[in-house]
This record gives structure tokens, sequence and C-alpha cells, in this order.
């Protein structure tokens, strides 16, 4: 780290030059071949790999976190992305056949192409500094766009070698970084892009959207949410304690996608609450202050505004609750709360808090959640097969773990997005090329069908309406009042049978008469 | 007698009447209020009112069809061909395939590690959305997304265009009397009811229109982070080539703009020609037009009128201020709103014609030197349209398309792809967002949902999760998740071990297969000649 200059802004008047130069390149056409695609993504790899330890120390010296959570959700996340990107990246790119297409239509060819949607902007955040930043820069390289990406300021150390990284591998023509905060990202939004990606806040989010809207520019937003977990009273209380522990544990809770909140059925709060204490010894043996695994708040700021936000609650506190504002700790603390209302409910901790607010069952659970946040970007609902589906019916989310904590979003392959105020757009895998992808319908008209195409041309005559009338029109297969009638063909394969069950009834029938007649007519062969 | 009390008539109709913007509010928590009951969520549900909503259309086909006449003049071929034939059809095929569509998906490309987590993506609706339809097609634009709606579990509230007010006076009583009036509403009117519809808090915005409304749509969905999906236009180009077919050429870029008189957001806005082919070019349009409309446009059953006068003088103005010169048709008339389909040979890319969606019966063509032009002059004109049409050669066309953007793209025809029911559909840029039609028209009013489930069987195996974190952990992830590349710093392949044996050591398919050849002949010589010993 030390061999690369300090954290510098980017001066705001060279701003509109770098936008200029990466929408210069996209109109070059030449971002959108596969090897040049391959190419960046492949020098990226390397630019990664050969920089591990910087990158351990840069996210150790902004969040303390530790190498094995840097490497398990940061570098060797990434790192793993490229490859399968790599791999699969010719196969995204090759036109799609439409599907559903009538036989009428199949001469037209109608398929998908996959243009890329020009010069984007990507802006990263601070709680995963590398991989909010490099995920979406490279579905953008893989779909062929050009890019500009502005890392958070708040991880001021990532930023500087993510800008050594990029500046180093990539193609500077196409791709860049500009650093800075507020006045660099007003500036950055002032030119007109083909997407923004950005990760953060609502409130960076709402206003990034407003001045999209302007130029109807599109963007994906990965916000945050409220996001609840529902522990009832069939769930296994040890497994839901431990893994949603965990889940607050990881960058000392500063992760978006980690709940904001657990509704617990009355009935097994106590075992709940016990097994809390029981994962919280297992994990932090010398508690957490001592726990080299356990991170800091990014900043003071943040510190403060947690701190705030702990003081504020009318609930009470169980575990933790230590603090200290110099080395910007903050305990893994768990808080039993009486109200919805809590302010604790009410706002996106995004850090260690661990609200708890019993209720009596799963209906007011349900209702509860939907209320506190009716599209949250994730929900953990724990609890028999029953109970779980009820709940996914019943809220809506960006994404869902069953019986567990943000394990979806773990899957480097799954499409990871919110929905609502939680987000729009995702990502990963597949999803970070479709991301940055236009899908293009496209058909080609052969000179032959010109004799057939004859019908859409005028004068139009009650012929040529008849005809198509004769081409097009397919016929319901159900009654004015929505009941399935079923056509002649069904009939002969039900055997005029109402439903399966009366279909298959007649044919067993059918099949034992043509066994009985068979044996019968073979017996008096032989005799 | 007997039919006309089956089949609706427009005189049964009450006049069109704005929605009093107090009860607006109310309207929009009533489906809100619907769609929180989840019970719009089951199949039967939504079945049941795609069913039904196809009765009422079915049944309404005369009122329909005049209302299209009294709106815009339009033929019942046409309005049949596009909008009622379209719309039944495409009900049909929701109804065929919504379970299909309804099933959870298993997620792509997921690693063996994870597959005990069963992650899938599951089709959730998005919620209560707002539908905001436009007059040139005021039946598909409206119920093609509400159909999409409908089909995702959504509730939703259509709002049809003022301007073209016997078809929204006709939706408006298909709607009230096919669908659950908890679920689905229409409201009527201009910009203060859209306002006051635009105030409230929706899932999603369906607009589909013009770019300056379409900008307010945005904005105002935006302070509340409210997905969109705008369906708006642009100046889409078709570029005829030196090596196209000048006859299929214009006849078919002429037809694009008879259909609804050129009142078609993807119609192309103005003709690239290659100045080698033009003449012929100009030459087939003239044949086309007179094989298309015998007796002239005006007098043509066929051919439609503009949908008022606002709009009828802003092309006939529009017309007065080219520089360019009308080769074909110009003749317009006030009384009847007729505008003839005119070709204008334009001299300059700036002309006003190029510098705005025409949305009407004007074909500007601008003659041009070679391909690279044309590809730079509609890459600056409008960088990203709703289509493109490309004539020419395989090799042209393939250089166009690569070389440009655009929602979508017909080549050697107009508007092909947008004719085709299953095709997604959409813009891309300022030319719109979101894409719908087919199976896209569910998609465009669902949430894909990203769902996993941990068994409890599992916890051991997730114990390399927990902290403590020691240095065996850490091995042990890098040991389970690290894929290794198969290039080098250079970026050139480097086959693993693996790749080594298979391919014998060779580099390439080639030299692989050289190598097995030559194996597979030792060993038969050796076989032959263990054989003969």
């Amino acid at each position: 780290m030390d061999d690369l200059p300090p954290f510098t802004s980017t001066p705001v008047d060279a701003i509109p030059p770098i936008h200029q130069r990466v929408v210069a390149k996209f109109h070059a056409h030449e971002t959108r071949t596969f090897a040049y695609r391959l190419k960046q993504l492949r020098q990226l790899y390397w630019g990664l790999k050969d920089e591990e330890p910087a990158l351990l120390e840069a996210a150790k010296l902004d969040l303390g976190k530790s190498a094995y959570e840097t490497y398990l959700t940061e570098l060797g996340w990434e790192l793993n992305d490229i490859l399968f990107m790599c791999k699969n990246l010719e196969r995204f790119m090759k036109d799609e056949k439409a599907e559903d297409t009538s036989l009428m239509n199949l001469a037209m060819g109608p398929r998908i192409r996959k243009d890329p949607l020009g010069a984007v902007l990507i802006i990263g955040a601070y709680n995963f500094p590398f991989m909010l930043s490099l995920g979406p820069l490279v579905g953008a390289i893989a779909a062929g766009c050009t890019a500009v990406l502005k890392p958070s300021e708040h991880a001021p150390n990532a930023a500087r070698i993510m800008q050594h990284i990029i500046t180093q591998s990539l193609d500077p023509e196409a791709y860049q970084v500009v650093q800075g905060g507020v006045p660099e990202t007003t500036a950055l939004l002032d030119c007109k892009w083909d997407k923004i990606f950005y990760t953060g806040g609502v409130g960076v989010g709402t206003i990034i959207a407003k001045k999209a809207a302007e130029t109807l520019t599109p963007v994906a937003l990965e916000l945050g949410g409220r996001n609840p977990a529902i522990v009832t009273k069939s769930a296994d209380p040890r497994l839901a304690a431990r893994r949603l522990l965990w889940a607050k544990l990881v960058n000392a809770g500063q992760v978006c996608v980690s709940q904001n909140y657990i509704l617990v059925d009355r009935a097994i709060l106590p075992a709940f609450l016990q097994e809390l204490e029981t994962a919280l010894r297992d994990f932090q043996p010398k508690g957490a202050r001592q726990s080299e695994d356990y991170g800091k708040i990014v900043n003071e700021r943040q510190w403060q505004r947690l701190k705030d936000m702990l003081d504020s609650t009318h609930g009470k506190i169980l575990f933790g609750g230590s603090t200290d504002k110099d080395s910007l700790f903050f305990e893994p603390t768990v808080v039993q709360v009486d109200s919805a209302d809590d302010p604790l409910l009410k706002d996106e901790s995004f850090g260690p808090l661990i609200p708890i607010l019993p209720v009596a069952d799963l209906d007011e659970a349900i209702r509860t959640a939907n209320a506190v946040h009716a599209t949250p970007l994730a929900l953990y609902p724990f609890g028999s097969k029953a109970d779980t589906a009820k709940i996914l019916a019943q809220t809506r989310s960006g994404g869902a773990s069953i019986n567990d904590a943000f394990f979806h979003a773990s899957i480097p392959t799954l499409a990871f997005g919110g929905v609502g105020d939680s987000g729009s757009g995702a990502y990963r895998g597949r999803a970070s090329f479709e991301c940055f992808t236009h899908r293009r319908s496209v058909t080609t008209t052969p000179r032959w069908v010109e004799g057939l195409l004859d019908v859409r041309y005028p004068p139009y005559t009650a012929a040529k309406l008849k005809k198509v009338k004769g081409m097009m029109d397919t016929k319901p297969d159900f009654d004015r009042q929505g009941r399935s009638t079923g056509g002649l063909v069904w009939w002969f394969i039900g055997l005029g049978g109402k439903g399966k069950t009366g279909a298959g009834a007649r044919w067993v029938v059918v099949v034992a008469l043509v066994a009985v007649v068979a044996r019968f007519w073979r017996g008096r062969d032989v005799l | 007698m007997l039919l006309a009390m089956i089949h609706l008539a427009m005189a049964d109709l009450p006049p069109f009447t704005p929605t009093p913007l107090e009860a607006i509010p109310a309207v929009h928590a009533r489906v809100v209020a619907k769609f929180h009951t989840h019970t719009t969520r089951p199949l039967a549900y939504r079945l049941k009112q795609l069913r039904t909503l196809y009765w009422a259309l079915k049944d309404a086909e005369p009122a329909l069809l005049a209302a299209c006449a009294q709106d815009l003049g339009k033929s019942a071929y046409e309005t049949y061909l596009m909008e009622l034939g379209w719309q039944l059809n495409d009900i049909l095929f929701v109804c065929k395939n919504l379970q299909r569509w309804m099933k959870e998906e298993r997620a792509p490309d997921t690693s063996l590690l994870n597959l005990a987590m069963r992650p899938r993506i599951r089709k959730d609706p998005l919620g209560a959305v707002l539908i905001i339809g436009a007059y040139n097609f005021p039946l598909m634009l409206s119920l093609g997304p509400l159909v999409g709606a409908i089909a995702a579990g959504c509730t939703a509230v259509l709002k049809p265009s003022e301007s073209a007010p016997h078809a929204a006076r006709v939706l408006q009583h298909v709607i009230e009397q096919a669908l659950d009036p908890e679920g689905y509403a229409v409201v009527q009117g201009a910009v203060a009811e859209t306002t006051a519809l635009l105030a409230r808090k929706w899932d999603k915005i369906f607009y589909t229109g013009g770019v300056a409304v379409g900008t307010i749509v945005a904005r105002k969905a935006a302070e509340t982070l409210t997905p969109v999906a705008l369906e708006l236009g642009g100046r889409n180009p078709a570029i005829v080539t030196r090596n196209a077919d000048p006859r299929l050429a214009a006849r078919r870029l002429l037809w694009a703009k008879l259909v609804n008189a050129g009142q078609v957001c993807v119609s192309q806005n103005y003709i690239l020609v290659d100045a080698e082919i033009l003449p012929r070019f100009l030459a087939e349009l003239a044949i086309a037009l007179a094989e298309f409309f015998p007796d002239g446009a005006r007098h043509s059953a066929s051919y439609a009128r503009i949908i008022n006068l606002r709009q009828w003088q802003r092309l006939v103005a529009l017309l007065a201020s080219t520089d360019g010169t009308i080769l074909l048709g110009g003749e317009t008339d006030e009384q009847t709103l007729f505008i003839a389909p005119t070709v204008i040979q334009l001299s300059s890319p700036l002309d006003p014609l190029l510098q705005q969606e025409t949305f009407g019966p004007l074909l500007p063509i601008l003659p041009v030197p070679d391909l690279p032009t044309a590809i730079a002059t509609a890459n600056t004109i409008h960088a990203t349209p709703l289509a493109i049409y490309p004539f020419g050669t395989p090799a042209e066309t393939s250089l166009i398309l690569s070389s440009t953007r655009s929602g979508g793209a017909s080549i050697n025809d107009a508007f092909f792809h947008a004719s085709i029911p299953t095709l997604p559909f959409g813009g891309v840029g300022d030319s719109g967002t979101g894409a719908y039609r087919g199976r896209a028209s569910f998609d465009c009013f669902s949430h894909r949902r990203s769902v996993t489930t941990t068994p409890a069987w599992v916890e051991r195996l997730l114990a390399v999760r927990y902290p403590p974190y020691t240095a065996a952990k850490l091995a042990q992830v890098k040991r389970t998740m690290d894929a290794r590349p198969d290039f080098d710093r250079a970026g050139n392949v480097r086959g693993g071990w693996v790749w080594w044996f298979v391919g014998l050591g060779g580099r390439g398919k080639g030299a692989a297969g050289v190598r097995w050849v030559l194996v597979a002949v030792i060993a038969v010589v050796v076989r032959i000649m263990r054989a003969r010993m």
C-alpha cells in the first residue's frame, strides 16, 4: 500500500473529458468484440491476483476486516466471478432464439441479440469496497460497455488500490476511475450515461434516480431495506440463533442484506435467546472486543449514528451494548423491543444491532413485517415448510433465504437485487452480463415471403380480413364464466372424461378391456 | 336484434367523462388494499380475470371496431389485425402459458457446493400498478400491459388516452364488466387526472407515449423509487444500401407509413438511401403507392386519419418547415384530418423532419454516398432509437446492427419484429425502458425473487463460515471455492493438466486430434504385429 499515492479526489473539471473519452471509445464499436472483452477480464484477474496482499491490507485499514472475510466475500469472490464470466461469456453473448414463436413467424427467425448498453457509470459502496465496485464493473466489461467507476470515498485505501489495478490492467480509453465525494459524484451525474449502477442508501439512491430520470437514463439501484427475519414457533431455535447472529458479525453488521430485526414467536423466544447467547460464546470465545475476526465501524459518523440509534431505543439490551469511539468498536448487541414503532425498526441500522420483537403468532409477524417495510431487500423465514411458504406468499422482498440468514446472497451466481424501494435491477453471475446488456429483438424478412405478406398490404378487402382471421385466430378453451371447456382433441385424449382423474379412470377401463379381449383371443387360438 | 343484445354498441355507453380528481386517491387505495389481501396471487384468480376479459372484449367487438373508426378513422381490418384480434390472441396465449411461467425456475449455473440450498427464482407480483395508455393503438397499448399485470398477479389502474375518447369509453365498460372491481379500475382524464394518479405511490408505472411526458413520469416515479416501463418513440432510421432490393424496400417501408396513417411509434422516421439506388427506390415507391391506393389515399377506406386537429396542425407545420422537395403526396385536408402519405427528398441531416419524431405519414428520404455515412448519420441523429430497419446484404445489415443501438430491428423489412405478438418489444436508452409482449408481459410485472432453503443437515458443512476464523478455515475456503484460470498474464489460454491429458499435450483441437490419430494408428499397428507373432 505504501507504494501507492495517497487518496486524491479527481479534479472536478477533469471529469467531463473522462466521460467523453469512454463515450468516444464505445462509439468506436471495438469494445463489442468477444476478444476485447475477454482480454480485459483476464488482465483484470491477474491485476487483482497479483495485488492480493495490498487488497487484504486495504480492507483491514478501512474496515478492520479480517483476511478471512476479505478473501471469502471480496477478493476470492471477485476472482471466481471473473473466471466464471470468462468461461461463460461466449455463451451469454450468443443470439437467443425468441421463445413461443408461432409457426407463421418462424420464417423471420425472431431472435434476441445481446447489445451493450453503452458507456456506464458505476458508483461503489464502502462496506464491500471491492465486490460492490468490481462486480458491476465485470458485468459492464462482459456486456461490451465502457465504464467509469467511482469507488466509495469512505473506504479510501480500497479506492486507491482499485484505481491502481484498473489503471494498470484495463484499456484506459474505455475504463477509468474517478475518486471523490459529493462534488465529484455530482459532476459525474451531470454527464449523460447509458446506465448508472449505484450501490448505497435510499437517500443518495433517490437523488441518482431523479437525476437519471431527467435524461431517461436507466439505473440499477442496489439499496438496503429493513429486512425482517421471522422465527416461527416451528423453527429450530439453535439454527435460527446461530445463523442470524452470524449475519450480524460479518463486516460488523455493515451488510445491506443482513436482517434489520427479528420477529420471534413468543412461544419460542426463551429458547431462541438462550441459543443466541450460546452462539455468541461459540463465535467469540474471548468476547467481541478481543476477537480479531470482528470488524470495526467504517468511520466516526457511522459509529455515532449507530450509538444514537442504540441510545434512542425503548427496548431492553439483553447482550452486548459496549462501544468504543476511539477504535470505532461496536459490540454485537441484542435488544428486545416491545413495539414495531421502536426507532431500531424504523431505520436500517447497518450495524451490529439485533433488535428482537416478540409476536403472538405467524399472522402478526407477517402483518408487522409488511407494515415496517413492504418491499425490503431480503426476508428470512425460519420454520416449517408450511410456515415459510406462507411467509413468502404473503410478503415481497428482493430475495429470501429460508431457514438461514442471507445465504441466497452468498451464492455468486444467483441474481441479487431489491424490489420497490430496496432497489431495482439485479446482478451477479449471468445477471451481471444482462444488467449491462440490451436484449434487442431482431427479425429478418426473406424475399420469398413477400407473396405470403400480401395480406398485410392495402387495399384491405373483406377477403383479406377473413384470411387474417383464419390465420391468426385461436379458439378459447373456456366459457364466459371462465370454466374450462376443452377441445375436441382433449375430448379424445380424455375419452370424454371430465378432468384428469375421469380421463385416467376411463383409460384404465379401456386398457383392462383390451387386455381381457386379447387374452381371450389368444386363448382361443391355442385351443 | 338478438345480436345487438349480446353485442355491445357504442350508443349503449355513457359519454366520455373524466374521473373526479377527489375520487382518485380512493381508487388507488382500493387496488392497493386488494393486493395486500394476497388473493390476486393464485393462478385461479388470474385465469378467471383473463378469461372473463376475453369474452367481454369478444362480445364488444362491434363497439370496439366502431370506437377505433370514430377516434382514428381506422379500418375494421387494421383494428382487428392490430388491436382486437391481437389482444384476444394475446389473452389466450397468456392463459395457456401462465401456469408454466408462474413456476419457480431453478437458478442457472449453480455450483455443486450450493445445490443443497436449491437456489431458485420465484415469480412474485410487483404489487399495485398504474398503466397509462396511448391513443394510436388505444386497445393494444392499454390492454397489452393490463393483461401482463393481471397475469403477474398485480392489481392495476388503467388510464386510457383521452385523445381516443371512444375507445376509452368502451375499455372502461369492458373492464368494469369483466374484472374484479376491487383489483382493477379505469380512471378517465387528461393532465389533471394523470397528475393526481402520479401523486400516488405505485409499485410500477407503465407508460406508453412521447419522450416529454415519459420524462415527467420518470422523474415523478424516481422520487419514490418506483420502477417504470416506458414505451416511447424515437427517430427510427431505415437504411437502404446499394445492394438492397429496391422493390421490396419500397413496398415494405411505404406500408409501415400507411398503417394507422403513420401514427406508429415503431415505424421509420426517415430513410437513408444509398445515392446509387435512389432513382430505382423512388420509382418503386410510386409504383407501390399506386398499387396500395389505386384511387388515391383520400378515397381509400383502408387509410386512417390523424387523431385530432392539434396533431394535424403539428404535422402540416412540420411539412411546411422542411427544406426538402416533396416527391409524392403532400395533400392535406383539415376538415377530415387527412394527410396523404408524403415522400420528401432532403438534402441535409439537419432538416427539421429529422430532428423530431414525425408520428405521421411522412417519408423523408436522405441520400447518402455510402454505408459508413449512413451509419454515422443514424448514430448522430439518434443514438438509441426504438427501432432500426436495415435493407441490404447479410454483411451490410449485420454491420449496421453491430455499429448501432436500437430497441429492436427488422432486417429487410419495416417493423416486422414489432408485429410478432410473442416477441419482447421495448426501447433502449431514451426510446424507452422495459419490454413486454408474450412472456415478457408477465415478466414486466413480476419480481424475480431469488430464494434458497438451507437444510438443517448442512450446519456442519457451514461451520467454516462461522468465527473464530482460523488459518485452517481460510485454507479450506480457498480449497473449496477457488477456481483456476486457464489463461496467463498476457491473456493467452493455458490449459490445465486435464486438458493436457485429453489433448495429449497438443496445442488446440487440431493438434490434439492429430496426436490421437497417431496413438490410434500405433495401437492398431502394435495389435496387428502381436497377432502375427
